[in-house]
């Protein structure tokens, strides 16, 4: 993950600037997956479980951004 | 559009329904069916948005493309209203598509504080009344489209009530009233017969098998003794046995879709997903031959029996009953007796715990690192009590964030909610959100990635840009 410079002025708040997809592009990353950027609207067609929140659970990644399954052991 | 019409649409072959993430799979001139409402923005409240030059993008690069709906199914009385229209038709503009389909089913219902969405797809009442309301509904599409609709064959947990059309002559009711095609989506029938509704022998002798011009398979799991439509896996081999049987005797199949959620494919794996559109392509090599039209037929009883609810109230009742409402009348306590609404209940608590879960994960993660496992989890719980469904995931994550927000929050908490919060507005409103927050977020992100709780440290400006 790239970061920015940040600004040093002594006295004042730090005022740095992100992308709003970071946060998104994050967790794609992580579950190996699309970015939820295209997919804030209405639920895919299916009639069964939703396992996202369940997944969310399962997936960590280390500070080398390194993806780890907490079930299933390290992704890549 | 006559059976003579149907008969004329392009063979198009396999394909998958798509999404993000998902291009690697498709070869080139693959057919794509796309959800359109899955990428569409809803905001400000009642307005939709349609991300049009990916869209054009998308069906430039496709061997062809289909679109299938799912916002806006035939099977409610209540429609989406004029700016989800015009969304829809701008999709269907960019996106060029050969037919366009959507469920036969119901996602809103009224009641006496407004009306509210269901959370999931919900089947009609069967009633002829309910199948003439959506062959209206649906030729009223094709007239305002110009292309070729489809109704997409559903699923139902409940039990059969005894006013109602079998599940066959229903779909063969709304088909011929409509002079339409029919999606038939295999899994979905499969797990109706599964779980006690008609037999697919008697559903298929009942449907005008000379309208399917489209199938869907999938895969699906067992939960709380149900088959549930999961589209979570390859087609089953029982399933995959019906399929060879039934697709020659399909003589207008012009495309067969395989289903599998994006959340799926790594579990299923890539070689499983070949090895499925391998198989559909020699199913699709035996698809039926034989275009002679057939003679209309007329089924279903006369009128529907006097005992009969109308749509609305069908709709209003089960709506209630997902709610929690207590059943005050003989309809609603003849479906609250059917443990089909207890499933319901728990389906689309998981629908809205897994928007929330995907649009704010960092906020989860932080209430879980501060509260402990169950924390976030409570969070959401508490949430779902006391509101309704919201169809959009961007919505319903809003409304848990602003809600959240009213609460005392430890300083990690805030600062992750602040952070996603303001990155949810500033894609939805496309202007850049200012925060002040305790925590770089670049700092937050990563020490929760790795299970940490992140340093506080001095108050920082963020601005989040679109």
């Amino acid at each position: 993950m790239e970061k920015p410079d940040l600004p040093h002025a002594a006295g004042r708040p730090v005022h740095i600037s992100i992308p709003a997809k970071l946060a998104f592009d994050l967790v794609a990353m992580q579950k190996a997956t699309a970015s939820i950027l295209g997919r804030l609207g209405c639920p895919a067609c299916h009639s069964g479980f939703d396992l996202r929140w369940s997944i969310e659970d399962r997936f960590h990644i280390d500070a080398d951004l390194k993806v780890h399954d907490v079930v299933g052991g390290r992704l890549g | 559009m006559t059976i003579a019409a149907l008969s004329e649409l392009p063979e198009l072959g396999v394909g998958m329904v798509h999404a993000r993430g998902l291009e690697h799979l498709f070869g080139a001139g693959t057919v794509v069916e796309v959800e359109p409402q899955t990428s569409w923005h809803h905001h400000p409240p009642g307005e939709f948005t349609a991300p049009l030059d990916a869209f054009a993008q998308l069906a430039a690069g496709a061997g062809a493309c289909l679109v299938h709906g799912v916002g806006d199914p035939f099977g409610s009385t209540i429609a989406a209203g004029p700016s989800f229209a015009r969304a829809f038709a701008a999709s269907v503009a960019a996106l060029r598509p050969v037919w366009i389909s959507e469920h036969l089913a119901f996602n809103r219902f009224g009641a006496d504080d407004g009306v509210h969405a269901t959370g999931f797809f919900m089947p009609p009442s069967q009633t002829r009344a309910s199948a003439h309301a959506a062959a209206t509904r649906i030729r009223e599409l094709a007239h305002a489209m110009g292309t070729a609709v489809l109704f997409e064959t559903g699923v139902s947990y409940l039990r059969p009530q005894p006013w109602e059309l079998a599940d066959g002559e229903y779909f063969a009711e709304v088909a011929e009233a409509a002079d339409c095609g029919i999606l038939l989506d295999l899994h979905n029938v499969w797990t109706n017969a599964r779980n006690g509704r008609q037999p697919l022998d008697a559903l298929f002798d009942a449907m005008p098998l000379d309208r399917v011009v489209e199938l869907h398979v999938a895969g699906g799991v067992e939960h709380r003794g149900y088959w549930l439509d999961g589209h979570c896996g390859p087609t089953p081999a029982e399933l995959r046995s019906i399929a060879e049987r039934l697709v020659p005797r399909l003589g207008n199949l012009k495309a067969i879709v395989f289903e599998l959620l994006p959340q799926f494919v790594d579990t299923v794996g890539t070689a499983a997903i070949h090895d499925e559109l391998g198989w559909l392509e020699r199913l699709w090599s035996r698809r039926g031959t034989d275009r002679a039209v057939q003679p209309k037929r007329r089924v279903g009883a006369p009128a529907d029996p006097a005992d009969a609810p109308s749509p609305a109230v069908w709709e209003q009742t089960l709506g209630g009953l997902l709610r929690g409402h207590i059943a005050r009348d003989a309809l609603a306590r003849r479906l609250a007796d059917d443990p089909a609404i207890g499933l319901y209940r728990e389906l689309v608590a998981r629908f809205r715990m897994g928007a929330i879960a995907e649009a704010l994960p960092w906020t989860l993660r932080a209430i879980r690192r501060v509260d402990g496992p169950q924390g976030s989890h409570a969070a959401l719980v508490e949430m779902l009590r006391g509101t309704t469904p919201e169809p959009f995931e961007s919505t319903e994550a809003l409304r848990f964030a602003e809600a959240l927000a009213r609460r005392p929050l430890a300083p990690l908490v805030r600062d992750a909610l602040a952070i996603e919060h303001a990155s949810l507005r500033a894609l939805l409103d496309h202007r850049a959100q200012e925060i002040e927050v305790e925590h770089d977020p670049h700092a937050l992100f990563e020490a929760l990635a790795a299970g940490h709780a992140p340093r506080i440290g001095a108050p920082m400006r963020v601005t989040i840009t679109p």
